[in-house]
């Protein structure tokens, strides 16, 4: 018989976000990653092979990411706080 | 600042953010961000770009950064720092956007707070992120901050934590710990070290003395930060420079090496190295005044003064020793910089003045100009540089690269003008992330550089692809601030 019940634990689930061997998430500054206001996106900083940092964005239901055109030296950033369906994000660079 | 959309198209250029330190964008198309490292936070209209600063310095803080607006829109939480390259402990505010009234809400608490919807404010201390309830009304904290997970990235340097959450309680971050505990080492160009202080602590901006005896450091302490002078002989005391209140940082040794002059709130103090006396003030401001460099015969002595809205001014003073108290004239304006972290150095010969600015490239770059101004400038580093030092034997220039490695440029002169060969490599090892504050200083005697090293182990690579997910964070952040309660 237990005495005492074991507190809940959180459930936690680890994401694998695998670009290969040559890229690398990240930044020097600032948080890698982001949510989407309602949990389904993730958007993120990471270098290529060439070192240069860039925003990618991916659905968190689906493996396949996209590179954002246009965004070398991207970091920090930062959605807007709904989620419009016209999805905008902003980045400093 | 740029922003753009996810299914397609280019980004487009809202405002200038020279040194960006997070942006958050409000419920009424308003973004809030600290677009400099050394300015308050600013209101940027999503749409034309149009920016205004709303926060401002009070005299003593560096930084207002990684503001988050808060439901309602009628609000901003964001960090407070007072101790460079250290955010471990530094403060919470909020600014109330209709009357820009800020106020500290946690002391000296952590980094990189957020607002939880379900009513916590959560921020990170040393790799573990608390939580503490919060009234969205009041502007105010009510409870003790608890503990909710161990293990969240953190950057002390720059004041950040690798997390962020969903509205619907689901919560991102990257496990690890923080850059925290440095060590100073002698560094040879060819990568080999000897270690100065094996003690490790929060170290940065190192002097060493014109002699090579003896070595001024800042060692940061949770909300305070001290100069030490190490002796670099056989018996390799320390002594602490006596203290003024708060912060004392940025040291600089005076020519003869008899006394130091270095930043505290106030303005500029200058103390005896041997710590015989007390400090006392130098030059008088409410901004903040960096000391960065003396004519070789210490007549006059060169800083810059950060300006509010970004941007800084490089002055120069005279100098006078009267009775045994050095006294200052009024100060003269050198040049006007649109970024805050020039470190304005003056060759040997005091004819050249070598310093950083980010103005034309994006990038911090070293530039020279002619002392006094001749109205043009010479760029030294291309693809990026900063604290800018002069060997006082060699016809040599030395900086920091961006990914914080030593750069060497060797040059001329002929005439008026100051001719720079490429720089190349000086070492390719990498020194401490100390962010925009120096972690280098060249020793005058012997080719050879005092440098901050981490003393911790590099994250492994393949951790660098991997974030941890919590689902239902909300609830756990609850129960445990509940629990630890009882």
């Amino acid at each position: 018989m237990r005495l005492t019940e074991p507190p809940p634990q959180p459930l936690v689930q680890l994401i694998d976000v695998d670009f290969g061997p040559n890229v690398s998430l990240g930044s020097t500054v600032g948080p890698t990653a982001i949510l989407s206001p309602d949990g389904t996106r993730l958007d993120f900083v990471a270098q290529g092979s060439d070192g240069i940092p860039r925003l990618f964005t991916r659905r968190l239901d689906e493996p396949q990411t996209s590179q954002l055109p246009g965004t070398e030296e991207a970091y920090t950033p930062s959605s807007p706080p709904k989620d419009s369906g016209s999805h905008s994000s902003l980045v400093e660079s | 600042m740029k922003k753009i959309r996810l299914d397609g198209g280019q980004p487009i250029i809202l405002c200038d953010a020279p040194w960006g330190r997070g942006g958050s964008w409000g419920e009424d198309n308003v973004i809030i961000a600290a677009l400099d490292t050394r300015a308050g936070l600013s209101r940027i209209a999503a749409d034309s770009g149009k920016a205004a600063l709303i926060t401002e310095r009070e005299s003593g803080e560096i930084s207002h950064r990684w503001p988050q607006v808060l439901p309602g829109g009628k609000a901003v939480l964001f960090t407070a720092n007072s101790v460079p390259a250290n955010y471990d402990e530094a403060s919470i505010a909020v600014v109330s956007l209709p009357d820009r009234h800020k106020k500290v809400v946690l002391e000296h608490a952590g980094l990189y707070p957020r607002y939880l919807p379900s009513g916590y404010i959560i921020y990170v201390t040393k790799g573990s992120l608390f939580a503490v309830p919060f009234d969205l009304g009041k502007l105010a904290v009510h409870g003790t901050p608890k503990i909710v997970l161990e293990n969240i990235s953190s950057d002390q340097s720059y004041g950040f934590a690798q997390l962020d959450f969903s509205q619907s309680g689901t919560f991102l971050y990257h496990r690890g710990g923080t850059e925290a505990l440095r060590t100073i080492h002698w560094l040879y160009s060819d990568g080999k070290t000897e270690l100065l202080s094996s003690e490790g602590a929060i170290y940065n901006m190192p002097r060493v003395s014109p002699d090579g005896g003896r070595l001024a450091v800042v060692v940061a302490d949770g909300s305070s930060a001290d100069i030490w002078v190490y002796d670099l002989g056989g018996r390799g005391s320390r002594i602490r420079v006596p203290g003024v209140p708060s912060v004392s940082t940025n040291p600089l040794w005076s020519p003869d090496g008899k006394y130091l002059v270095f930043q505290s709130q106030g303005g500029i103090f200058w103390t005896l190295a041997d710590g015989a006396d007390k400090p006392r003030l130098l030059t008088k401001s409410s901004r903040a005044q960096t000391p960065s460099s003396f004519t070789s015969d210490g007549s006059q002595l060169i800083f810059f003064e950060q300006l509010p809205r970004g941007g800084a001014l490089i002055q120069k003073i005279s100098l006078r020793m009267q009775s045994g108290l050095l006294e200052a004239g009024e100060p003269e304006l050198v040049l006007k910089t649109s970024t805050g972290n020039p470190f304005p150095a003056l060759s040997p010969d005091g004819k050249w003045l070598a310093y950083a600015s980010s103005a034309e490239s994006g990038n911090y770059n070293v530039y020279v100009r002619a002392f006094p101004d001749g109205g043009t400038q010479k760029v030294i580093s291309t693809s990026g540089g900063n604290f800018p030092v002069w060997s006082p034997t060699a016809k040599e220039l030395f900086y920091r690269t961006q990914d914080r490695k030593i750069m060497v440029t060797t040059y001329t002169v002929k005439g008026d003008s100051f001719i720079a060969e490429p720089p190349r490599p000086w070492s390719e090892k990498q020194l401490a992330n100390t962010g925009l504050t120096p972690n280098f200083d060249l020793d005058p005697k012997n080719k050879r550089f005092a440098v901050v090293m981490s003393a911790d182990n590099p994250e492994p690579p393949e951790t660098r692809s991997h974030m941890t997910l919590v689902v239902n964070f909300f609830d756990e952040v609850r129960r445990r601030v509940t629990l630890g309660a009882k």
